[in-house]
């Protein structure tokens, strides 16, 4: 099996970025903190088959771990939640960047080739990711930064939705990802994961 | 054409709906009644779904939002989120606020990118009824409608199945009525919609292509109604389908 389904990411899942953003959680739109996880959804249709193309302004390249779904996660304890994980790959999520949480990103996220993805390998949280462009190391995150780990995250979306065997999860984006623009080869790295590559091109005029 | 997806005998099919919506052909030309269908959601697999909220005026107003967005408001949803029609869908005991939400569903045929208005409803194949069920106590301002509101799981009826888009002339001239226990609760037109379904085609193509059996769920018009766990709620589009669901407790 490999994905068969829907593609769930979930955002304001890094510490730091949380702590930055604290102050303004309590104001309009927003305000009070989020409690529950806050989820976007990707369509099949945005997973890169070759190069990138990045509209100017640039993308915003975030690294993540994209967990393969193997079994059906309602109502599993964070104890638990590891059974239901079939594999992991590297992932490079790409978006317009924006500076709201308040409405559904799907003008920023879903467009063609929005997310890249590596080769899936046996379920293990590497301590991090790194991102080169051009094999310079231009982001590097450790995965402690999430708020929920990843168990804790699959069980508290349990909850209320049902991951499904072949559905990808996506789990947290930093909250520092750096924009990128055309032109360069992007490399996602981490310890014991296949590495990812991507060409990022500009938008032909 | 109408086409129903059920579960028959251990397998999931794809049945056309015959005999004036009594019968269901099955793939092997046998034919069963509709009344012992056991019917599945009308939705492929790793099909992306949006949905469109705050997209009749009226609801608009009742909700006090201004009566058009600057931007669409578009999320997606998840397969976990469906039920087929004559299901059930938990309703939460804490969820007070729950409120049916009757909506047209358009099914794309062709991919789709970059579509002109003008020429979008060539790429919608067909139609089919919604109830795109919200729980107001859920709501959360991150990504809002969130998905512990909107992505629950089993709180999307859909169905009961696909008319051919060649069976609905005008998209934009159909009622659309919801009714709880018998009452009517919402009664409005797809007349009333800020942008139509070629409008929406279009405004998604030019995100993302749009692929064959993704869906658009446009949205809702007005009429609030909060239900119970017991209710047995109708969701009718005139030419397309008539949609019921049992809310149970949960």
């Amino acid at each position: 099996m490999t994905i068969a389904g829907n593609i769930y990411g979930v955002v304001l899942n890094d510490a730091p970025e949380r702590e930055a953003l604290a102050a303004q959680f309590d104001d309009k739109p927003y305000a009070k903190p989020p409690v529950a996880p806050v989820v976007y959804m990707k369509p099949l249709a945005s997973i890169a088959h070759g190069p990138v193309a990045v509209p100017d302004g640039g993308l915003t390249a975030a690294t993540t771990l994209a967990v393969l779904i193997a079994r059906d996660t309602r109502g599993v304890s964070a104890d638990e939640a590891n059974n239901c994980i079939g594999a992991v790959a590297l992932a490079l999520d790409l978006s317009v960047t924006s500076d709201s949480y308040y409405r559904p990103a799907v003008a920023q996220k879903n467009a063609d080739d929005r997310l890249a993805l590596g080769g899936f390998t046996d379920l293990r949280v590497p301590p991090s990711i790194r991102l080169l462009a051009d094999g310079t190391c231009i982001h590097e995150w450790s995965l402690d930064r999430l708020v929920r780990p990843v168990a804790t995250l699959i069980a508290d979306l349990g909850a209320f939705m049902t991951l499904k065997a072949g559905d990808v999860l996506l789990v947290g984006l930093p909250g520092d990802a750096p924009t990128v623009t055309g032109g360069a080869i992007l490399r996602v790295e981490a310890d014991g994961i296949p590495p990812l590559e991507v060409a990022m091109r500009e938008i032909a005029a | 054409m109408k086409r129903a997806r059920i579960f028959h005998r251990g397998c999931d099919v794809w049945a056309e709906v015959v005999d004036g919506d009594s019968g269901l052909r099955l793939p092997n030309g046998q034919v069963i009644a509709a009344s012992d269908a056991h019917w599945l959601p009308p939705v492929q697999r790793g099909a992306a779904v949006y949905a469109l909220g705050l997209n009749y005026a009226d609801h608009n107003k009742e909700l006090g939002f201004a009566p058009k967005l600057a931007t669409p408001l578009v999320f997606m949803k998840g397969d976990n989120c469906f039920v087929g029609h004559d299901g059930d869908t938990p309703r939460p005991a804490d969820g007070n606020q729950m409120h049916p939400e009757c909506e047209l569903v358009a099914v794309i045929g062709k991919p789709a990118r970059n579509v002109a208005e003008a020429d979008a409803l060539g790429y919608v194949s067909g139609y089919t009824v919604a109830n795109d069920y919200a729980i107001r106590e859920y709501l959360e301002n991150y990504y809002r409608p969130n998905a512990r509101v909107k992505n629950r799981d089993a709180t999307t009826p859909i169905g009961p199945w696909i008319v051919d888009a060649s069976h609905v002339a005008d998209p934009q001239a159909l009622r659309l009525t919801t009714s709880v226990n018998g009452d009517v609760v919402q009664d409005g037109s797809t007349a009333d919609m800020i942008l139509s379904v070629a409008g929406l085609v279009s405004y998604l193509s030019l995100v993302t292509t749009l692929m064959p059996g993704d869906m658009i769920l446009t949205g809702t018009p007005q009429g609030v109604h909060f239900c119970a766990a017991g209710d047995t709620v109708f969701c009718e589009i005139e030419g397309v389908g008539r949609l019921v669901n049992h809310l149970v407790p949960a």
